[in-house]
């Protein structure tokens, strides 16, 4: 297993995961996550022959039935916004400028 | 109110009526050393019922749920949880949100953007966590109960910790709508108490199928028992790997020892077994834990609710508020989990870990073939003190013992028994999925004997009893 985490893969790792560390937080990650992954190096001996167990639930589960309810409290959902409009979201535009 | 509450169950409590105010008032008394109540709702109006305490990561309207985290400083519950409404119905008058570690990640309550919880048995030492407010303050008194969440442990390690019950139901069983979702495959719902038989009657009010939930399942169980407590004719099994574990602090290792001894002489079987999988509990849960949290979390992104960072774009806007907003601890395991989800290391980490899990949940379904319940201490230390552990990775590996009923699915139960230098240590029973009802009635036999209660309720230490 790797244990490495390079300063070109850690900040790969932030822009996939939305965040934007200060350099002080970088260094200190880094040396978490290394730490931990090299405990994970435990399982280098195993090869499980087994099926991913992505959940507890053995039996498959009953579908409910589709159907439309009201959420009375949307208006509390709406207070919540950080920025509005009436009763529109505000959201920043996804582009950027051409530099 | 001629009778102390304290002295009460919560059948009797609920008899009662009128002990809101009374607690509501000791709220007011002890928080400020414990830091175990985030928020507190107003005594301005008079509230018949019980009452109880949340963590804050479960929804209710007229609280804000923070999580613990400044992301979600100030979101107002837009709606009840499920246990929320359940508890309401059935008279239950919420005291108030307690302390966490921010998100549910970590287990002493040092994580939260509010600062640190203390314990009731000692005030320099954590409580545990990450339901370390809801511990601290039914064993302070402060709530007839309390409800946490628990991923990895995080309702057992702190009830260990702080000397009350802490059970984890069987996967689905308890409904996790408006549950703010830490890991989805792992997290669950349980009732932290001062005895067993409040817990199973907390469980009749919460459990049972959810609509909105749609892992919880359709199997019916009755929570509305009288507990016996026999263990006479019960097999435990005690996994070698939990006892040669070499963080298992000594002390710990013989209060266990003897409690399993007091368990043999009440007509049980106890018998040291094997079960090599769980070496690698931690490491597997630890790769898949942090996976579905970066999932999760994906979700704050200063868009919708939460603090907004004004930037010129999205993705500036997003990433400088999830900075601001997220601790040290939740961008670590969002980094971990973005790292063993990434198309690279997918293979080798994630879908390991899914199939070491696989191999797991099958030798403990093995062992509770032939075996009622596996044994072992709650916690291989007694509460550390504040700030003492600075290591992530120490942290992570004291939680080896409740791990492995998370990735399985499997009920568990931590029971206090006895004291180790003062502080409470517990043990920890799990058995079969769906084997909720027996592992209470079996823990009961355990509280008749554990020297951590009196009365029938959990200890309360006499400097909160006034």
């Amino acid at each position: 297993m790797e244990t490495k985490v390079s300063d070109k893969l850690l900040k790969h790792l932030e822009g996939l995961a939305k965040l934007e560390l200060r350099d002080d937080e970088r260094i200190e990650l880094k040396k978490d996550i290394e730490e931990i992954l090299q405990y994970m190096t435990l399982l280098d001996g195993v090869e499980p022959d087994a099926y991913e167990m992505i959940t507890p639930v053995e039996k498959s589960l009953e579908p409910r039935e589709d159907e439309v309810v009201e959420f009375k409290e949307s208006i509390l959902i709406r207070d919540l916004f950080p920025e509005a409009e009436g009763s529109y979201l505000k959201v920043p535009r996804i582009y950027k400028e051409e530099k | 109110m001629t009778k102390n509450p304290l002295n009460l169950r919560l059948s009797e409590i609920i008899s009662l009526g009128d002990t809101f105010k009374f607690y509501r008032k000791r709220i007011d008394k002890y928080n400020n050393e414990l830091n175990a109540f985030l928020q507190v709702r107003t005594l301005s109006e008079e509230r018949q019922g019980f009452p109880y305490a949340t963590k804050d990561n479960i929804l209710a309207l007229g609280t804000r749920t923070t999580c613990a985290s400044r992301i979600l400083g100030n979101y107002d519950s837009p709606y009840d949880a499920t246990v929320t409404k359940r508890l309401n119905s059935k008279g239950g008058q919420l005291l108030g949100k307690t302390n966490m570690d921010e998100f549910a990640m970590g287990s002493s309550t040092e994580n939260s953007a509010f600062g640190p919880s203390r314990n009731p048995w000692d005030l320099s030492r954590i409580p545990g966590g990450s339901s370390g407010g809801s511990a601290a303050a039914v064993a302070a008194g402060l709530t007839p109960f309390a409800l946490g969440s628990d991923t990895g442990g995080s309702v057992r390690q702190p009830a260990s910790m702080c000397g009350i019950i802490g059970f984890k139901p069987t996967y689905g069983l308890v409904s996790r709508y408006g549950l703010v979702a830490f890991a989805s495959s792992l997290d669950q719902i349980g009732p932290m108490t001062r005895c067993l038989q409040d817990a199973a009657d907390v469980m009749s009010m919460i459990s049972g199928h959810d609509s909105r939930d749609s892992n919880t399942i359709r199997h019916a169980l009755s929570f509305d028992i009288s507990l016996g407590g026999n263990l006479k004719g019960l097999k435990f099994a005690v996994p070698s790997e939990m006892l040669s574990y070499p963080g298992l602090d000594e002390e710990v290792k013989e209060r266990f020892l003897s409690t399993t001894k007091e368990i043999e002489r009440s007509g049980a079987v106890v018998e040291v077994i094997s079960i090599p999988s769980v070496e690698y509990a931690v490491a597997t849960y630890y790769l898949i834990a942090p996976a579905e949290a970066s999932s999760n979390l994906s979700r704050y992104d200063g868009i919708r609710f939460g603090p907004r960072q004004q930037s010129e774009d999205y993705e500036g806007l997003t990433n400088e508020s999830r900075d601001i907003g997220f601790g040290k601890e939740v961008k670590r395991r969002i980094l971990l989990g973005t790292f063993t989800l990434s198309a690279t290391y997918y293979d080798a980490y994630y879908r390991k870990a899914l199939k070491t899990r696989r191999v797991m949940a099958g030798e403990l379904n093995k062992v509770l073939d032939e075996y009622d319940f596996i044994l072992n201490p709650s916690s291989p230390v007694i509460a550390p003190k504040i700030g003492e552990i600075t290591d992530p990775l120490a942290y992570y590996l004291m939680d080896i013992y409740t791990i492995p009923a998370n990735v399985a699915g499997l009920p568990s139960i931590s029971v206090p028994a006895g004291f180790v230098n003062g502080m409470p240590v517990g043990v920890l029973m799990t058995g079969k999925r769906f084997s909720d009802v027996s592992i209470l009635d079996a823990a009961k036999g355990i509280e008749d004997l554990s020297p951590s209660f009196s009365d029938g309720l959990a200890i309360i230490p006499e400097r909160w009893t006034e």
